[in-house]
């Protein structure tokens, strides 16, 4: 009789602990951090808050169900999208719940991922709303597993256990546990039980303790969809990545646009990665940032700027601009560094075009005299052209761009020189026209109010009376001017005059956030392309070798999907301490009633 | 090394079973007949002139040859291009009074190993300083002539089509973009222009049976068929036969020496494998430009020269590794040379006579020819005692085995270019 | 195959090609008349044309009215000019070359497009030196429009062509020193050849020609500079200008002797060519018919000799009938851009003859490097990401090759042949090729397959 009683007393203490222990699980999980229990050696980690907003971005905006409207989107991913719906209905059969609601359920409280790249291990964690949905979910899931493992007459694919009284179960190379409000999957099993210890004893090891972490969320922790952090120095030693990390563009183009950020890689202990989706603004933004390194600073000067401090002139804008690009860049400088930055055969050719652009500077070298007179700031004006009060309308209708730069105060003798040599190479240009079927420069130079001068070129007119379809040169009427210390160098005459009004009404200049900007009116980009759209389809006909109603079907897609945004920009921001570009896609607000 | 293993390949497809062309299996009887008048033709063409090859690099724009054959011994030299001269200490010394421009290290390398003839004085009467004009007198061999339209290799070419044998590897190779130069330019036969080894790959989409399909398609003898189906068969087996030598070649190909980072370095590097692979091919046409230098010229000019001297001297110095050098020349000229005294803007203008190079291990070593005088002078510019037909006349005669006189409508004379 | 071997004897050749004991018009003989009198035909016109015969199938590519598959002539012009006018905006003549191909892979017209072709590198013209593209334009349709009418018209009107004048240097005529340049060409290159006239008549002729320039890149007479005076040209005596100095020169014996000697190895065989006495027969035709092309096709097109082992495979196809023959065929179409560029990689870039003979054809479009470029075109052709084979998107050859009636391995390979081939492989190679095919599961794929293989045959490059 005693021995049944202790028996069934223990049984009954055991019980009891049980649920004692049970309960004391849940409760410390709920309160743990991802960060606290994801493991410090990650490579890379990346927690979303906003999933569900992304879901919904992703199905349910208009630009979304513009896309899935293109013929080539539903030629190439019909099949997919099939199987995906597919599976999709199976998991909700299982699960009970629709899978937005379910995934929304699922994240609510963030989905957290790490990788590390030496290892290959891959962890992740997500915090439900509700432990009891998660419960609900997670066993609809491992009935549907092995439902469907049972009907193929395989065995049973889950391996279930335990791990200090949490159960854990393993289905191919991944092995979950759910604790509280939240689930944990790892592919490795140490790692997965560490992940677990963590949970319950707390952070030792964890992401959250690292430095190089600390020091990234401090750098640029924001509160947005979805935001990473990169552990660059361990990708670099992990060794597969080189072209990341390269450090230098065999480009000078490229070079000037992108070379910082570059540069900045190679260096850079940890960098972070950011994307925000803004439902209210429908904008999405993407970010990086970077720390500044000595050795960037230095390298890139002429990019960054003085202690990484170089700042734009504020972007001018004309009427129908499509994209401004404004920068702080020393040309000089990047010039002078050439067999730094760039391979012998791109010096080569720059040294050779260096001798060949002198013929247009009376011999002056450009790189070694004629850039170090100019001041670090450029800009680019991009514009759609009008063609108001012109005798020949050219068939194909280009953009009109402009180069805007400034010369050194004490370098304004340089403005005359290169009106000089803008003139002769407009005379070389009429040399040339009769081999190259085109008609001659009348070139004219104009003194405006202020101070400045304007060369203009235009083509000498055949006929009387406006003409169509003209041929694709007469997109240009090359344009010199200069006024204050501006020299501007556009590819017509209307975008030349409207920039040096603008450029005479300014007071000072102004000084722009950024290091760099760029921005992009898409109802500007789309209009010079439907200005071009029957171009556009026969092009497409003779590339593509589609008939018509393809071609035009294809091009027409094209346009409504850019009618959508409203714009795009690429900021950089430059500190002292650190870098940051962010590039941003803002889409029309769905209008009332459509 | 890698000479024994090309023989091997080479053994493996002139004879018998296990050809490169029978995949996996035994060559029937018909295959081997082909083979087999493969492997007699190769002998009767190794013995003589018939496998040397040469190599042209043209270098455009009128290359100063008084700052790449420098007369540094000579005052008067100094004294007319106080600014763009070439100072002797810095010069790459060939004798007293000859001197290389510094960036020619290559050239003065190839020089000491004897592979280098520099013949000076170059040039031909009433020389015209039109680039256009004077190219095309260099390309066609008609200086007199008012309609240029075939060139002195194009006629070559031509002329020895007939020759072309059973291999019927392209006879002339251009590489560079597509257009022709005039010098290949022939009325029978056309020579490609390629761009790079990608040009010569037969596309399967990596399928064996589809390769295996191609290649029974090709290999199978059709009697009884026209002469005209007999040429295509023919035609298609070697072209397939060649894409096999050339990718097995490539497959194990491990550059000798090392080639410099430009154009140039890879277009010659491209040369040497296909030499290697064992093509057939005679002529390769290179150009490389840049050379019209009026405005400071001594940045853009060293560039240049150094870029041609280490891609030159790593070609030859290749071809020496690999047991080629005996029958590979290459011959480098410009359609000009440059004024004796400089001008105002530290560059040099159009002139008259130049030096020709002539690289390779047949060649007969050092200078040929005096210098110019640089005191009689034709309007300024350096008078030539050399006809470049009298150099055209050389290398059809004794390299290339070609009578010169029906490509250059006469004989010019020679010059003892090669040992 | 009988057909090889037979021989016709020059009496008889032209004369209309019977059906007999010897000779049917089945669809070998079908292809081989598409393939020669314009850029080959798909299986289900090779059963209309032996359903319908021989004679009524030339008539019909002679007149062709409604086309294949529906496509009416007109609209489809109607489609090409608005396409043309954009090439043209472009400035660019390869896209030129580009709208050239799109409309022989789609025209109804094919003789009409095969016949440009033909007069193209006969009047040798390349945009290399004529850069402008509105002038290449009006040479071409100077082309269009007299390749199938009267020749004499056409070289008339070719005279002054602004484009042909530029090109061949001879954009001013002066009285005091006339311009020999054209007045050679006209009768070395376009009417006579070599031999058939004396260094005297080219002065003359040239004589004739004065006053005619090109200004502004417009023809223009100019009657103060032309020569009043008599001339003397080929026996004829007058005050002969340029259009008389035409119509003399073409009035010889020998004109129509060269036009036949030409159309003989452009349309019916190149190696052998045929002998002189069989040319001859043409050119009596040709006399009859007093230049009209028309005509003159119509018999040749329905002669013994253009039916007989003299003419079947006896040619090399060109870059341009390779390629776009094997997209007829096969109902497929693509990157016409890309394709103008590869053809001119294989030697025929259009509107870019090498220089004022032409292109040569035969032998020398082959050496080791176009063979392989042809077989690599082939692949890519098949295999590109753009290519479509079938009426609508998405249709696959499988689909084609269903389509036709193609079944099992055999009947894939005999389809191709019929489609492609003009002489029949060995024994062996088809073997290896059904092989290949039953190896093969996916339809596409196996079809694809195949064909890249006949491709790459010996006997594809023979038309």
């Amino acid at each position: 009789m005693n021995c049944l009683k202790v028996l069934g007393l223990s049984f009954a203490l055991v019980l009891g602990m049980g649920e004692l222990v049970r309960g004391d699980v849940e409760e410390t999980a709920n309160k743990r951090s991802a960060l606290e229990v994801l493991p410090g050696s990650a490579t890379v980690y990346l927690e979303v808050k906003g999933f569900g907003d992304l879901m919904k971005l992703v199905s349910e905006s208009e630009l979304s169900k513009t896309i899935q409207a293109l013929p080539q989107f539903r030629q190439e991913f019909n099949t997919k999208i099939l199987g995906l719906k597919f599976g999709l209905a199976i998991f909700e059969q299982a699960v009970g719940m629709k899978w937005d609601k379910a995934m929304g359920s699922l994240t609510a409280g963030g989905m957290y991922v790490t990788l590390d790249v030496n290892t290959n291990v891959v962890c992740l964690m997500m915090k439900a709303d509700d432990g009891g949905k998660l419960k609900k979910i997670r066993d609809g899931v491992l009935a549907f597993i092995r439902a469907d493992a049972d009907r193929k007459g395989n065995a049973d694919p889950i391996i279930e256990g335990k791990y200090r009284g949490i159960k854990t179960y393993q289905v191919g190379a991944m092995g979950f546990a759910t604790a509280g409000k939240w689930l944990l999957a790892c592919s490795d099993g140490d790692e997965g039980e560490a992940m677990l210890d963590r949970l319950l004893d707390g952070g030792k090891g964890s992401l959250g303790m690292s430095k190089r972490y600390q020091a990234a969320r401090k750098m640029d922790g924001g509160k947005t969809t979805m935001w990473g952090y990169v552990d660059l120095e361990a990708v670099r030693k992990w060794g597969k990545a080189e072209k990341l990390f390269v450090g230098k563009t065999d480009n000078p183009a490229a070079e000037m646009l992108v070379g910082g950020i570059m540069g900045n890689l190679k260096y850079a202990k940890y960098g972070t990665v950011s994307l925000n989706a803004d439902m209210k603004k429908n904008k999405l933004t993407l970010r990086m940032a970077l720390p500044h390194n000595e050795k960037t600073l230095k390298e890139r000067e002429f990019f960054f700027g003085a202690g990484g401090e170089g700042k734009a002139d504020e972007a001018l804008a004309v009427k129908d601009t499509a994209m401004t690009l404004t920068m702080h860049r020393d040309t000089a400088e990047m010039w002078l560094s050439a067999e730094k930055l760039f391979d012998e055969r791109v010096v080569a050719q720059m040294t050779k075009s260096e001798t060949d652009l002198g013929i247009f500077f009376s011999g002056r070298k450009f790189g070694a005299e004629i850039l170090p007179a100019m001041k670090p700031k450029m800009q680019i004006v991009v514009s759609r052209q009008r063609y108001k009060g012109l005798g020949v309308v050219p068939a194909i209708k280009l953009p009109a761009f402009a180069l805007i730069a400034r010369v050194n105060d004490d370098a304004k003798k340089l403005q005359r020189e290169l009106e000089v040599g803008y003139k002769s190479l407009m005379g070389l240009l009429n040399l040339q026209a009769g081999m190259q079927d085109r008609p001659q420069f009348d070139v004219t130079t104009e003194r405006v109010a202020g101070g400045g001068r304007i060369t203009t070129a235009e083509y000498l007119e055949e006929g009387e009376g406006k003409r169509e379809g003209g041929e694709i040169y007469y997109n240009f009427s090359p344009t010199m001017a200069a006024v204050k210390d501006y020299v501007i160098l556009a590819s017509t005459k209307e975008l030349g005059r409207e920039l040096l009004e603008k450029v005479m009404k300014r007071k000072k200049a102004a000084v722009s956030a950024f290091n760099t900007e760029m921005r992009i009116y898409a109802d500007v980009a789309a209009a010079m392309l439907r200005d071009n759209r029957n171009q556009l389809i026969a092009q497409n006909q003779l590339n593509e070798g589609q008939t018509k109603e393809e071609a035009t079907d294809e091009i027409d897609g094209m346009l409504k999907v850019l009618e959508a945004f409203k714009g795009a920009a690429i900021e950089l921001k430059s500190s002292k301490a650190m870098m940051r570009l962010e590039v941003s896609a803002s889409m029309k607000e769905k209008k009332v009633g459509e | 090394m890698m000479k024994k293993a090309t023989r091997r390949a080479f053994m493996k497809g002139t004879g018998g079973a296990g050809t490169l062309f029978a995949m996996g299996g035994m060559a029937p009887h018909f295959l081997v007949g082909t083979a087999e008048a493969v492997s007699k033709g190769k002998a009767a063409e190794e013995k003589g002139k018939g496998d040397h090859v040469l190599v042209v690099v043209q270098l455009s724009g009128g290359n100063d040859g008084l700052n790449t054959v420098v007369p540094v011994g000579d005052d008067v030299y100094h004294k007319n291009r106080f600014i763009t001269r070439i100072r002797k200490e810095s010069a790459i010394k060939i004798d007293d009074y000859h001197g290389f421009h510094p960036s020619l290290d290559g050239f003065g390398k190839l020089l000491d190993d004897g592979r280098l003839a520099v013949l000076q004085g170059v040039g031909y009467p009433n020389p015209n300083r039109s680039h256009f004009v004077s190219m095309d007198i260099w390309h066609s061999a008609r200086p007199g002539a008012s309609r240029r339209t075939t060139g002195w290799l194009g006629r070559y070419v031509d002329g020895t089509s007939g020759r072309r044998g059973k291999r019927n590897d392209v006879a002339g190779i251009h590489l560079g973009d597509s257009r022709q130069p005039l010098a290949l330019a022939g009325t029978k036969v056309q020579t490609p222009s390629i761009q790079s080894l990608e040009g010569f790959k037969l596309h399967t989409s990596g399928d064996g049976k589809l390769k295996k399909a191609m290649e029974t398609g090709a290999k199978v003898n059709r009697a009884g068929g026209s002469d005209l189906l007999t040429f295509m068969q023919r035609s298609t087996a070697s072209a397939m036969g060649s894409s096999e030598r050339i990718q097995e070649a490539l497959k194990d190909y491990e550059p000798a020496v090392k080639y410099p980072n430009s154009r140039l370095g890879d277009q010659l590097k491209t040369v040497a494998q296909l030499i290697e692979a064992g093509m057939t091919t005679r002529i390769y046409y290179l150009t490389h430009g840049g050379f019209d230098t009026h405005a400071n010229q001594a940045q853009t000019h060293a560039a240049l020269l150094k870029q041609l001297g280490d891609a030159v001297s790593a070609f030859c110095f290749d071809m020496k590794k690999r047991g080629h050098d005996k029958r590979v020349a290459l011959m480098s000229f410009s359609e000009f040379g440059r004024r004796v005294k400089e001008n105002a803007s530290r560059g040099t203008d159009h002139g008259a006579a130049a030096p020709l190079f002539m690289a390779g291990g047949a060649v007969k070593k050092g200078l040929i020819g005096k210098h110019p005088s640089m005191t009689d002078l034709d309007q300024g510019d350096l008078k030539f005692h050399t006809d470049f037909r009298k150099v055209y006349a050389t290398v059809l005669d004794e390299w290339l085995g070609y009578d010169s006189r029906k490509v250059l409508g006469g004989g010019f004379g020679k010059v003892k270019v090669f040992a | 195959m009988a057909t090889q071997k037979s021989k016709v004897s020059a009496k008889e050749a032209w004369g209309v090609r019977e059906e007999g004991k010897d000779w049917k018009f089945d669809r070998r003989m079908a292809a081989h008349l598409y393939r020669r009198a314009g850029f080959g035909a798909t299986s289900e016109a090779l059963d209309a044309a032996v359903k319908m015969g021989m004679e009524k199938a030339v008539k019909g590519i002679l007149n062709p009215g409604a086309g294949e598959g529906g496509v009416n002539l007109g609209a489809f012009e109607k489609e090409t000019a608005e396409l043309g006018a954009m090439a043209m905006n472009t400035g660019n003549v390869h896209n030129l070359g580009a709208w050239w191909l799109h409309r022989m892979l789609g025209t109804p017209d094919q003789l009409q497009e095969k016949l440009v072709l033909f007069w193209h590198g006969h009047f040798a013209t390349s945009a290399a030196k004529v850069t402008n593209i509105r002038m290449m334009k009006q040479h071409d349709e100077l082309l269009r429009k007299y390749a199938k009418g009267s020749f004499r018209k056409f070289v008339q009107a070719m005279s002054k062509d602004p484009a042909m004048l530029f090109w061949l240097d001879s954009t001013t005529n002066r009285k005091i020193r006339p311009n020999e340049n054209y007045a050679r060409e006209v009768m070395e290159l376009f009417c006579l050849g070599e031999g058939n006239y004396t260094e005297k008549d080219i002065k003359e002729v040239a004589r004739a020609f004065t006053g005619w320039e090109v200004r502004r890149k417009k023809f223009v007479f100019n009657k103060r500079q032309h020569d009043e005076g008599e001339k003397r040209i080929l026996g004829k005596v007058g005050n002969f200008n340029g259009d008389d100095a035409v119509r003399i020169i073409l009035d010889q014996k020998a004109g129509p002797r060269f036009i036949a000697k030409k159309l003989c190895r452009y349309f019916v065989a190149e190696e052998p060519e045929l002998g002189d006495g069989v040319v001859e027969g043409l050119a009596k035709v040709i006399r009859k018919h007093d230049y009209e092309m028309g005509p003159v096709m119509e018999r040749l097109l329905m002669s013994r000799v253009f039916y007989s082992g003299m003419s079947v495979g006896r040619r090399v196809k060109s870059p341009v009938e390779m390629a776009v023959g094997l997209l007829r065929s096969l109902r497929g179409s693509g990157s016409t851009t890309e394709l103008d560029r590869a053809l001119a990689r294989l030697g025929q870039g259009l509107y870019y003859p090498p220089n004022v003979k032409g292109w040569d054809g035969g032998r020398t479009w082959i050496n080791s490097s176009t063979l392989r470029g042809r077989a690599n075109l082939v692949g890519k052709l098949l295999g590109e990401k753009g290519a479509r084979f079938g009426m609508r998107r998405n249709r696959g050859l499988s689909r084609v090759a269903a389509g036709a009636g193609v079944d099992g391995a055999e009947g894939l390979v005999r389809w191709v042949y019929d489609l492609l081939l003009a002489v029949e492989p060995p024994g062996d190679v088809t073997k290896g090729l059904v092989k290949l095919a039953k190896g093969i599961k996916d339809g596409d794929e196996r079809v694809r397959k195949v064909v890249h293989a006949v491709g790459t045959l010996p006997e594809f490059q023979l038309a």
